[in-house]
């Protein structure tokens, strides 16, 4: 029965991995295992505080109505309890956005906005992948993919629908 | 078995060995695949391919019988995220919703891989559609940190004045059957490479999935600039965001790669044209010249005293070697992990929409209504920490909410990118900070926590480089007294990945 034995050559790989980005030939010390010069390094030795934001939004209650709302147009479910916890959790991480100072700000919607990026031609280069294709569905019928009729629309009763009609509950 | 010590080499010496005949291609995947038997319960892959490893190591081998010498990774064993579409081979993004999903296609940077003449081995654990910071998020379960835990591995050194300190290095497995996580959500990748499983994987980094699990399993991660590397088959989590990532052993071996697989691509609009192909380091490089930025802010409350002195030491060490190193402040720092929370799950939102069951993936029947059959399917194929991001990001995409969350985020987004031009334009060249706020997290912390608290904690040092999209890299400088790794992280400016 053959043992895993591993032979990492770790540390040696941390120097051949230091050693490309250093010259070596002014390194005099161990540097591994040398002591921090604290008193005159450049590196924070206390952490640093981020701002606290004192005027933050009034916290989000999340009601029957939102829920099934976000329900119908995400078509997933919050599942349990947790869910709309977690939903408040995240409303609430978000408000801290809001104190940022943000007038004149323009929104940021890719890095590459400095400069001009190609569009594709409209040609088609891969061929008829038709069959490829409706090989990856699970239903299809000749050649189409088959779905069920559109103009239905579907809600299900879940159990915290009633938790939040009734109000209380510590969600 | 000679074979096991070549995965320990680096690219540059294993192919002189693959040149010189030494050993062949295939015998080099074959001591690959029973590594990655050796390693199998830490879980770093999803699906094997030893049979499509064998023939593109025999036809690798052919090459280097015939003489042919040009290809920059020909036989190499390469691992692959399982985000990334391989044609034929089953990629699931560790979700049920993608578990029979075969794609028809390979993704842009997976056939670069394989023209350069890697031999994919595998596809790496992630964390479901790479939500999460642990690879302990994901259906086919989680994978195991290798430092401590129960495999047996040495430290070596080529120098033997050290042999007193490693054998006081721990490495035995930790008690009741705790482990290491390997970070996330691209931990399988950085698993296969820290094992020794493959030399070079494949990564996607959004918010720092590359960096936090190089920095946890010891290895080299570099998430590059924005552009650089084509997304095309990488599957989306937030497309202003990802980028496929690089893990490797030795920052030469990286470098090849990212020489391999960057370039424009006119399948992807967001991929710009550079001119890394013949990407080589200086053999001997300098510092003289450098200006090193510490940005202050990086220092978190509850940020582990090891990782604050490795970050001191090699500061020191980098003065003394001729950088000039200077502090800078970054005052929206703080404010990166927030609108992450923000724009990463209106991206997905719009993105998993195309999550129906109807032209592939996992489908639920409902005869009765489309809607109904959309849903089931999405509620059943997919997690609560993807469910709970779709449900968030339309919260936020709500016409009331719109201005007040998501375009604020995006503008904030620009400050975060501007803290970052400031720094470049006061003459600084590189950032030197920390990755992650500790070394690697025992498994029974880790799972006390949910997702979205561990992210918010674990990304905060990595997420900043991904809203400003420049190139930022995790190299690993040291071992804890756990015997764990401790890594730092160089930021660079947008393009400047070689420096």
């Amino acid at each position: 029965m053959e043992v895993a034995c591993l032979r990492q050559g770790l540390l040696r790989y941390t120097w051949r991995k230091l050693s490309a980005r250093i010259n070596f030939s002014n390194v005099t010390s161990q540097p591994a295992f040398v002591t921090a010069k604290q008193e005159r390094s450049k590196v924070p030795q206390h952490p640093v505080s981020p701002s606290i934001n004192e005027d933050l939004p009034p916290k989000t209650e999340v009601d029957l109505q939102l829920v099934q709302r976000l329900e119908k147009l995400s078509l997933v479910d919050f599942v349990n309890k947790e869910g709309l916890t977690r939903l408040e959790a995240a409303i609430s991480m978000a408000d801290q956005l809001c104190v940022v100072n943000t007038e004149g700000v323009e929104p940021m919607i890719t890095v590459l906005e400095d400069r001009s990026l190609p569009l594709a031609e409209d040609e088609v280069h891969s061929g008829d992948l038709s069959e490829e294709l409706l090989a990856c569905a699970q239903e299809t019928l000749e050649d189409y993919f088959v779905v069920p009729p559109g103009n239905i629309t579907y809600s299900e009763e879940k159990g915290y629908y009633r938790e939040l009609d009734q109000g209380e509950e510590d969600i | 078995d000679m074979g096991m010590n070549y995965l320990s080499l680096s690219i540059r010496d294993v192919s002189s060995l693959l040149k010189q005949k030494t050993i062949s291609s295939l015998e080099l995947c074959n001591a690959a695949l029973k590594r990655q038997n050796a390693v199998a319960k830490l879980h770093p892959f999803i699906t094997h391919t030893p049979d499509l490893a064998r023939e593109s190591a025999l036809h690798s081998q052919k090459r280097y019988d015939r003489g042919e010498q040009n290809l920059p990774l020909d036989g190499i064993p390469v691992a692959v995220k399982d985000n990334f579409c391989t044609s034929g081979i089953p990629t699931t993004c560790g979700s049920v919703m993608l578990q029979n999903y075969i794609p028809t296609y390979s993704a842009t940077v997976v056939r670069r891989l394989q023209k350069a003449g890697a031999v994919i081995v595998g596809k790496t654990n992630l964390d479901e559609f790479g939500m999460g910071s642990g690879t302990t998020d994901s259906t086919f379960g989680p994978s195991k940190n290798i430092y401590r835990s129960g495999v047996e591995y040495n430290f070596l050194h080529p120098s033997r004045e050290y042999d007193n300190i490693l054998s006081r290095i721990p490495s035995t497995a930790l008690e009741n059957g705790d482990w290491y996580v390997t970070g996330g959500s691209s931990g399988g990748s950085a698993l296969a490479v820290a094992s020794g499983t493959t030399f070079l994987a494949l990564g996607s980094d959004t918010g720092g999935s590359v960096r936090n699990p190089s920095s946890y399993c010891g290895v080299v991660g570099l998430k590059p600039s924005y552009g650089l590397v084509s997304r095309f088959g990488l599957i989306s989590l937030v497309n202003s965001l990802d980028v496929p990532g690089l893990f490797g052993r030795y920052v030469d071996d990286v470098a090849t790669m990212l020489s391999v697989v960057s370039g424009l691509d006119p399948q992807d609009s967001t991929s710009v044209s550079s001119d890394l192909q013949n990407l080589k380091l200086p053999e001997n490089p300098s510092l003289d010249g450098l200006i090193i930025g510490i940005p202050r802010e990086y220092h978190w409350p509850g940020m582990s005293k090891e990782i604050v002195d490795e970050w001191t030491k090699v500061a020191d060490l980098m003065e003394d070697s001729g950088a000039q190193v200077r502090e800078v402040s970054m005052p929206h720092t703080q404010y990166s992990i927030i609108c992450y929370s923000v724009l990463n799950p209106c991206e997905v939102a719009s993105n998993f929409t195309r999550y129906t069951g109807v032209g592939y993936g996992h489908r639920v029947s409902a005869s009765h209504s489309m809607e109904a059959m959309y849903a089931f399917t999405r509620s059943s194929g997919l997690n609560e920490v993807v469910k709970g991001r779709i449900l968030a990001g339309n919260y936020f995409l709500l016409r009331e909410n719109k201005s007040k969350y998501f375009k604020q985020a995006l503008k904030v987004r620009r400050l975060i990118s501007e803290d970052f031009s400031k720094v470049w334009a006061s003459g600084v060249n590189l950032l030197l900070t920390p990755v992650t706020l500790s070394t690697a997290i025992r498994y029974s912390e880790f799972q006390n926590l949910d997702n979205r608290t561990q992210t918010a904690t674990q990304d905060i040092c990595t997420q900043a480089a991904n809203m400003a999209g420049v190139p930022a890299v995790s190299i690993p400088v040291s071992l804890n007294t756990e015997g764990l790794p401790v890594s730092l992280q160089l930021i660079g400016q947008w393009g400047k990945d070689p420096a």
